[in-house]
């Protein structure tokens, strides 16, 4: 099967800064810092790199593989691909994780988004110069995001946090109705480098604030980075932390959701890619670049400014408290804070919009080639869907309960399902034969034999493990919310809606695919 | 900070930094490359003039 005109990518590099634009965001540089203080500083990035290898990258050069396959038998979308996989009536239908994973994530991760965008310009502006009191942030953060009640949101008018938000939906459709080549290639080409520019110079000046406040000599840069990269308590100290089952499966989880494995992008962008082109090398290198930014980049600036500005109380906190109150704080303090200050929410934006771009893609592929809409088509009714999702994130904003069930169901339990239904896929119904004739057509790299026996037992395994373990940590406290709160339940009728509504399209899909290769010579 | 801590900061800073230059530096040499025989393979001679 194939469509009458297929998008596709304009360079190698193109595609491999778009998937390093999908996959850094701010958990690069505000999730792994924070997780890296809290679980003892250095021995984290020990289960984290060991992570890295056993789980990131196997399941990203699998998903490569994958999604060209898929894209050789003239698919794009997971359901379209899942069934150029796997001979079976029920492959499409486990394709639509595929589809509303981006989609539902992209409806509350264009909010956060559109924080970064409203910060960056309060920046810019000089209206973040708010003193030295955490409260101040706090306050401000509380209002802005309408964080007190449902609707608060909505009450402030035609403010920045309103128009910020209705900027970046015009952007990101703007940017995705031009196509793959034409919108989000260019974006990421562009967009990348100016991303790791600015971290680059928050870096170097973050480096160089010696020892600011005179009253805490304790407080510097080397203090800074020990608390962040230094083993506590030495040898013993790390043996300590490495026996922590909890620190193994936070360093999991991060390399998992950092690399946006299991998303249903990286399958749909190496759709794109022509027979012979390498995917090999360009997955490795997606990989690297994500690492870079979170490790090098990340890793250096966000706690170690922190620490240095407000001690050990202040580098520590969630993704929110650690961007969007405490390191305010810290740019008022910091000399030219306020040209850093914007120079840090522009790169944070940057790197949502890179992301947020990248969701919307692969329910497009499927308009595209499942019901035959144009470009405009799928564009619209993509748009009317995440409007309306987004329109209920926004609306109930009190302790930002709707964003959190979507993030916790769909960001991340749906994630965990579609990550372990691809690697089974790969691993036991593609084969590693078939899949490592894929890799290795075109490949610039020699994927290692071990591969082979990693991604069909080692993967999933530990996959299910972390997945297991995560779920008997938290599906308690996500349970009695759906149980307690109507903004829960509302939000995840609101998912279940959009699920019912991908699978009856998929139906159709199905229908329209099977009558066209019984025709098909 | 401790020996350790220096150890893992440059184990972990040089390694990645280390991965995407070496990376990169493999994409865009072969994207060179590839340009150049774009140029040669293109050339047909059934197009030229007699």
């Amino acid at each position: 099967m194939s469509s009458p005109k297929r998008d596709g990518w304009g360079s190698s590099l193109g595609v491999i800064f778009a998937v390093t634009g999908s996959a850094v965001g701010l958990g690069n540089f505000l999730r792994f810092p924070g997780l890296a203080a809290k679980y003892d500083g250095g021995a984290f990035l020990i289960p984290y790199f060991l992570a890295l290898l056993f789980l990131g990258l196997p399941i990203a050069w699998s998903e490569w593989a994958m999604g060209r396959y898929g894209g050789q038998r003239g698919f794009n979308s997971c359901p379209g691909i899942f069934r150029s996989i796997w001979n079976s009536r029920l492959a499409p239908y486990f394709g639509v994780l595929g589809l509303i994973v981006p989609v539902v994530i992209y409806m509350y991760y264009l909010w956060i988004e559109s924080w970064c965008l409203g910060y960056a310009w309060k920046y810019l502006v000089g209206g973040l110069n708010l003193g030295s009191e955490k409260s101040a942030y706090t306050d401000h953060f509380t209002a802005y995001v309408g964080l007190g009640a449902d609707g608060a949101f909505f009450h402030q008018g035609m403010a920045l946090p309103v128009f910020a938000l209705l900027s970046c939906v015009a952007l990101n459709f703007f940017i995705i109705y031009r196509g793959l080549s034409g919108g989000i290639e260019k974006v990421c080409l562009w967009g990348m480098p100016l991303l790791v520019v600015c971290a680059l110079f928050v870096l170097i000046r973050v480096l160089t604030l010696g020892t600011p406040d005179p009253a805490h000599p304790d407080r510097n840069v080397l203090a800074g980075l020990a608390y962040m990269w230094d083993i506590r308590g030495g040898f013993p100290g790390l043996l300590k932390s490495l026996s922590n089952a909890e620190m193994w499966m936070a360093a999991a989880g991060q390399i998992f959701f950092s690399l946006s494995v299991g998303f249903g992008v990286v399958i749909n962008y190496a759709s794109y890619l022509k027979k012979r082109d390498d995917i090999a090398l360009g997955s490795t290198t997606a990989v690297a670049g994500n690492e870079f930014c979170e490790v090098t980049l990340g890793g250096l600036t966000t706690v170690p400014a922190a620490f240095i500005f407000l001690g050990a109380a202040g580098a520590v906190g969630g993704t929110f408290g650690l961007g969007f109150q405490t390191l305010p704080m810290v740019f008022d303090r910091m000399p030219a804070g306020q040209l850093f200050g914007f120079l840090w929410f522009f790169l944070l934006f940057i790197a949502a919009i890179t992301s947020s771009l990248s969701m919307l893609q692969p329910a497009i592929a499927f308009f595209e080639e499942g019901l035959g809409l144009d470009r405009r088509g799928s564009v619209s009714l993509l748009g009317f869907i995440t409007l309306m999702g987004t329109g209920i994130v926004v609306w109930f904003t009190k302790d930002l309960a709707a964003l959190d069930a979507m993030d916790f169901w769909v960001g991340s339990f749906c994630i965990f399902v579609l990550a372990t239904i691809q690697t089974l896929l790969y691993g036991w119904v593609l084969g590693p034969q078939r899949g490592r004739e894929e890799l290795e057509r075109g490949g610039l790299l020699p994927i290692p034999r071990i591969f082979d026996f990693m991604i069909r037992y080692i993967s999933p395994v530990f996959l299910l493990t972390v997945f297991v373990l995560w779920l008997h940590q938290s599906w308690a406290s996500n349970w009695q919310a759906i149980q307690t709160s109507h903004a829960v339940r509302i939000a995840l009728l609101f998912v279940a809606s959009v699920t019912v509504l991908f699978l009856l399209l998929i139906a159709r899909a199905v229908r329209t695919w099977n009558a066209r290769e019984r025709k098909a010579p | 900070m401790s020996l350790y801590g220096w150890t893992i900061l440059l184990l972990s800073v040089g390694f990645t930094t280390g991965s995407l230059v070496w990376c990169l530096a493999r994409v865009l040499k072969n994207h060179a490359q590839k340009g150049r025989l774009h140029g040669t393979s293109d050339l047909d001679p059934r197009d030229t003039d007699p």
